[in-house]
């Protein structure tokens, strides 16, 4: 009889072995499951650059691309004249946050405007309070200050004005999270689901515990 | 043993009817939304899933999403809304251009391959409100016509909802 059970032990201890030398071998204390976005090498650095914060009534602010301690922001270049991508990003956010339920407090929003002639700091305001109660509206003071951002997370926009007074405006897709390091740690796709933005987002929570405890 | 095969057979029966019926009341409302809402006659495109988003505060643009199926083919070769709703619509396409941003662009035109699903949906199609005259607000709608080459003009309530 205790011979029928020999046969496993290799293969158990050997589970054993995976399961003590895996978790911490890939950085994920309670690491489960793979990243659904983009992440790359050698994360890019965004935590030095700076753009203007506006507030409908406010003095303008400096806001820099770095999380809080212990948090994540989240960032998009977009318009509020945008019919499609833009509330749709927004909105599948709204809805990957009601997913993480507490943990949606520890993600700061941030929406960057292309088309500041357009999005005032009151536009701003009225536009993002739509979907959150609380977010930070990115408003470039100037051309260099947006190309700077641009350049920072290797986005891209153009605004061409028509004769008719409407604007054509092109602009890079992706949603970006950003760490308390200042380091773009997934990037998304357009059209990335709720429930995948918000086990990402679960994912690089625990990363973070997993980081402050250590 | 006779009465139970001739009970079974009975069940089976009444099954079958059961499901004829219920497949045929459920075909038929499936289809009607979509041919035969609003004051148009049927232009034989099924319109399915057409929704427009709520509008963001403040914000003068909108979009409607929507799947189409001509069994025969046909064209959607043109569309309004009323003036109380939005100044202009337009069907609109986006396209990742050469430096991978996304661009919209205006078609003029919408054809419809016979038995294809044409799919009206974020980050691809989508007919677009310019100059809206309210906010669109969950849970109100308000009409669309649309205009086929073959199926002629139609009609139709444009429920407002996330999705």
């Amino acid at each position: 009889m205790p011979n029928r059970s020999l046969p496993f032990r290799p293969f158990l201890l050997g589970l054993i072995l995976l399961a003590a030398l895996g978790a911490p071998a890939c950085g994920r204390p309670t690491g489960s499951g793979k990243l659904t976005g983009h992440t790359r090498p050698l994360a890019k650095q965004v935590g030095g650059v700076t753009i203007t914060e506006v507030r409908a009534g406010q003095p303008d602010t400096a806001f820099a691309f770095r999380a809080a301690p212990g948090r994540l922001l989240f960032t998009f270049f977009g318009f509020t004249h945008c019919p499609d991508l833009c509330p749709t990003t927004l909105g599948d956010l709204r809805k990957a946050l009601r997913r993480l339920g507490e943990d949606s407090g520890r993600l700061d929003v941030s929406f960057i405007t292309v088309d500041p002639d357009r999005d005032s700091a009151e536009v701003m305001t009225r536009y993002l309070r739509s979907f959150f109660l609380v977010s930070h509206a990115l408003r470039p003071a100037s051309r260099q200050e947006l190309l700077a951002v641009q350049a920072a997370f290797g986005a891209t926009s153009s605004v061409t004005r028509k004769a008719d007074g409407d604007s054509d405006v092109a602009h890079t897709a992706a949603s970006y999270i950003v760490d308390d390091q200042g380091r773009v740690v997934v990037e998304w796709d357009f059209g990335t689901k709720p429930a995948d933005m918000a086990a990402d987002l679960r994912i690089l929570f625990d990363r973070q515990n997993g980081a402050a405890t250590r | 043993m006779n009465r139970r095969t001739h009970s079974l057979s009975c069940l089976v029966l009444v099954a079958i009817v059961g499901m004829a019926a219920i497949t045929g009341c459920t075909q038929q409302p499936g289809r009607l939304p979509a041919a035969s809402e609003g004051a148009a006659r049927d232009a034989g495109v099924e319109i399915r899933a057409l929704h427009a988003r709520p509008s963001p505060d403040g914000v003068t643009v909108g979009a409607i999403f929507t799947t189409f199926r001509s069994d025969a083919g046909d064209t959607l070769v043109g569309l309004s809304v009323p003036a109380e709703v939005a100044g202009r619509i337009e069907i609109h396409s986006m396209v990742a251009n050469a430096e991978g941003q996304m661009e919209m662009h205006e078609i003029p035109v919408l054809a419809l391959p016979a038995g294809e699903d044409v799919e009206l949906k974020p980050g691809g199609m989508h007919l677009m409100l310019f100059q809206l005259a309210r906010p669109l607000v969950e849970g109100q709608s308000f009409p669309l016509t649309l205009r086929f080459a073959r199926g002629g003009e139609k009609v139709i309530e444009v429920p407002i909802r996330e999705d």
